[in-house]
């Protein structure tokens, strides 16, 4: 069974997503793009996944994987993905825990808005999102293996926050078989430099901070047919699927 | 030293506006990682990166460093730079190397405890 995905997408709860980011808006427009998972990843926070996943409920919308998007300490982007709400909170707090407490500026990097499911307005993050946490790669991707959930370098072929870019290789012992690239043709070109690159599978995804940028129905996974075409058993299949081998 | 001397002084050029003849510059911190620019750098600071995204621009910002140097001729996008010159940010591209820039700034400025 082929599952198109999307998986990193940004709610307004990342201060550089525009504000139309809500649970509702995004389901709306991944299920208009044919998407048959998608996933929330928030910068270092997976407080809006709940609501998008409630929303897809309601709305019957795509396969809602809860997730964040984890800056380490070496300044670099991981995609963490995990099986449920419960263990997106569990990692969401070892994040926090290792988070410095600099507070928001929203005037310079934006508003950090809480949702529910009816895409009303919860709250506001104060503590600084944007910024890396004190949890090195290895560590990050022990504690996220220990809850089931995959970490993947994200838009490793990107100058800013990669990890291609800032340790100049994927390290052979950083467990995963998997890199986010931002497109297949940023892949075939940065393959072209790092030849080594050829070992991993390229997950292509959005990072869509903005409505319009939610990706359309191109890339797909293979999952078994067992896994259904939603809830739990395609969340743990997709799971499966990018577990590192 | 002041903002607008700091183009001759390490031989760059400004990719926002010239700034203010006022201007002036009291330090200087050079990093390329943003959790410690954030933590350390502060207003007056000349700062020496080769990163240049949108991050660049909102840590300047917050920090009110009194200019970005852009060392080994990195250059900006013309998004970001855009950005920049909205939120007063400025920024200077030079074709030194931050160990370069940072030795003709350590003649001119006090060290900073």
């Amino acid at each position: 069974m082929k599952c198109f995905y999307d998986l990193h997408i940004h709610s307004a709860l990342s201060p550089c997503a525009e504000k139309d980011m809500t649970p509702q808006n995004i389901v709306a427009m991944a299920r208009l793009k044919g998407l048959g998972a998608i996933a929330v990843t928030d910068h270092q926070s997976s407080a809006n996944c709940a609501a998008v996943m409630e929303a897809s409920r309601d709305l019957a919308g795509p396969v809602v994987i809860p997730g964040l998007e984890i800056e380490s300490s070496e300044e670099i982007h991981l995609l963490c993905l995990l099986p449920g709400l419960h263990e997106a909170q569990q990692m969401q707090r070892v994040v926090r825990a290792a988070l410095p407490t600099r507070l928001n500026r929203p005037d310079i990097f934006g508003t950090q808005l809480l949702l529910d499911r009816h895409d009303r307005i919860t709250g506001e993050e104060t503590c600084l999102l944007l910024q890396a946490c004190s949890l090195d790669c290895q560590t990050l991707a022990l504690q996220v293996r220990n809850l089931g959930g995959v970490l993947i370098p994200a838009h490793v072929d990107r100058d800013a926050y990669s990890m291609l870019q800032t340790l100049g290789a994927i390290p052979a012992d950083f467990p995963t078989a998997w890199l986010e690239f931002t497109s297949p043709d940023a892949a075939r070109d940065c393959l072209g430099r790092h030849p080594a690159l050829a070992a991993y599978r390229p997950l292509y995804n959005s990072d869509a901070h903005r409505l319009g940028d939610i990706a359309e129905a191109r890339f797909c996974l293979d999952l078994p047919d067992s896994a259904g075409f939603g809830g739990a058993g395609c969340r743990h299949a997709i799971l499966q699927a990018l577990q590192p081998c | 030293m002041t903002l607008p001397e700091l183009d001759r002084i390490l031989s760059g050029q400004f990719l926002t506006d010239e700034p203010p003849v006022s201007a002036a510059v009291t330090g200087a911190y050079a990093c390329d990682m943003l959790s410690h620019v954030m933590a350390h750098a502060g207003p007056g600071d000349v700062w020496l990166t080769i990163l240049n995204s949108i991050n660049v621009v909102a840590v300047a910002e917050l920090t009110g460093c009194a200019c970005v140097v852009l060392t080994e001729g990195v250059a900006m996008e013309p998004a970001v730079l855009e950005r920049a010159r909205e939120r007063q940010v400025t920024v200077l591209s030079t074709p030194l190397t931050t160990f370069q820039a940072a030795g003709r700034l350590a003649q001119l400025l006090p060290e900073r405890g």
